[in-house]
């Protein structure tokens, strides 16, 4: 089921539509004067694992989930410019003819081979759709960028980082009942966040695979460590890989959405504090104590690096994180502070501002702005 | 058109038979959609023919729980018989047990 092409439900009419879209977006590709440089132009996300989202309108076929594409050049040197304009150029012309959203991201080479094992390479190399350049890519990569038993724990904990980002979007939207409570927001953010409470769980013990319906059967296998209500955990995964393959809007009432997000920042709450308490080696019991932990959120960064990462997010991005958080790496900062932003008390929140470097009493508005602001630099 | 799920009502019990090796991702939304169809808010037990699976994902857990909440008084009961080794395993091992009755 997870090797099916874009996506596993039988859509012979849609298939064929992606099909003569890559292929002439390889063709454009290979007119241009850079393409001699370029390794590989890869779809990836769900489409590129064969597991992206069918949505059914009317009995017709159409694409749900994003595009993602990435081109990968042999080097950068002169190229960025022109290959930059044409992504651009694409990502329009391409949102124009699928009607999702379609995203092209550059990656180098030299990058690829310098990149520590994490998340996000490891999807992107084990499975994906490749529309330009000859030699497979992944088989001139270090082969531990494809090995889903060695990824660090704190990538478990960035996959939680990224999800409870997702509830505390969903939880604005749905405070403010703006129109994202009626456009599929919530309930895409929340089926992300089922997968997710599960998934991490198999990351921190060396279980992740890319396919999610193959983690969707090692869930069922004995792990070594599992946080409370496990069973839950694993029935929700469940309910959200089939979200992901069969997406419907059910339209639920505001007050259904907001008892699940209850439900879902509950949920999160308790697996964070228990995949990073295991982590660290410490013992958070509650969000508080995560927050204010008084050592390093990833103890093996380097101190200086994180120093010279500060100073051109500050200086670069506008990205103003307390000099207090310096020492560790920047992401700690956010990890801290949604760990306050999801409490369900509104005073405990606004404590969530002073990890991001605003004084105390911020209101509550600002304090999510400036988060969601540096997270897109930390994702 | 073979079915996923072969029912029979009597008074305020439904009986259920899966027709398939597996119930994964693949197969749990079909699952739910053919349990629903049979379904009315009279009944009271579910007995669930599990011979034929042998492979069970989250998504089969989901889809037994989406199954299981749909009894709505405490004295419902829901029944799962015929399982074989494997599956009661896998069951046991996310507590299952504790909801519905599991017989080899």
């Amino acid at each position: 089921m997870s090797h099916a092409r874009y996506f596993p439900d039988e859509h012979p009419a849609l298939r064929e539509t992606l099909d003569e879209y890559l292929r002439s977006l390889g063709a454009r590709l290979g007119r241009q004067l850079f393409s001699g440089e370029v390794a590989a132009l890869l779809l990836a996300g769900g489409y590129g694992r064969g597991e992206g989202g069918v949505f059914l309108t009317n009995g017709t076929a159409g694409l749900y989930n994003d595009l993602e594409f990435y081109l990968v050049l042999n080097s950068s040197r002169g190229i960025a410019g022109p290959a930059r304009r044409w992504c651009a150029e694409e990502s329009h012309r391409g949102e124009e003819q699928t009607g999702v959203e379609v995203e092209f991201k550059i990656l180098t080479l030299a990058a690829l081979r310098r990149a520590e094992p994490s998340m996000f390479y490891y999807d992107l190399l084990s499975a994906n759709v490749s529309v330009f350049g000859d030699a497979p890519l992944a088989d001139r990569l270090p082969p531990m960028l494809r090995d889903g038993a060695r990824l660090p724990a704190h990538e478990a904990a960035r996959l939680l980082f990224n999800r409870g980002t997702g509830l505390l979007f969903a939880g604005q939207a749905l405070e403010q009942d703006s129109d994202r409570v009626r456009d599929g927001f919530v309930e895409r953010n929340h089926a992300k966040a089922r997968l997710a409470v599960a998934d991490a769980v198999l990351a921190l013990n060396g279980r992740y695979h890319f396919s999610c319906t193959r983690r969707a059967g090692r869930l069922l296998e004995p792990l070594a460590s599992v946080p409370p209500n496990w069973p839950r955990l694993v029935a929700w995964h469940g309910e959200a890989v089939e979200f992901k393959f069969h997406p419907r809007h059910e339209h639920p009432s505001r007050a259904l959405l907001l008892d699940r997000q209850e439900e879902l920042v509950a949920a999160w709450n308790e697996v964070f504090l228990w995949l990073e308490s295991l982590r660290l080696g410490e013992n958070f019991p509650d969000a508080a104590a995560y927050a204010f932990y008084r050592g390093r959120l990833f103890p093996a960064s380097n101190p200086l690096r994180n120093i010279v990462l500060h100073l051109r997010d500050r200086l670069r991005r506008g990205c103003r994180l307390p000099l207090c958080a310096w020492r560790d790496y920047p992401r700690a900062a956010l990890q801290r502070s949604l760990a306050l932003l999801l409490l369900p008390d509104p005073e405990a929140r606004q404590g969530g501002g002073r990890f991001l470097g605003l004084p105390e009493g911020a209101p509550i508005n600002r304090v999510r702005a400036r988060y969601e602001e540096c997270w897109r630099h930390y994702n | 058109m073979p079915t996923m799920i072969e029912s029979n009502l009597q008074d305020d019990t439904l009986y259920f038979r899966v027709n398939t090796p597996r119930l994964d991702a693949a197969t749990a939304r079909e699952f739910k959609t053919e349990c629903s169809e049979h379904w009315n808010p009279g009944i009271q037990r579910l007995t669930i023919n599990m011979a034929m699976v042998d492979f069970l994902d989250s998504s089969g857990i989901g889809a037994l729980l989406s199954v299981y909440k749909r009894l709505t008084t405490p004295q419902s009961i829901m029944r799962l018989v015929d399982v074989k080794p494997a599956v009661q395993s896998v069951l046991e091992l996310m507590r299952m047990h504790r909801l519905f009755e599991i017989r080899a």
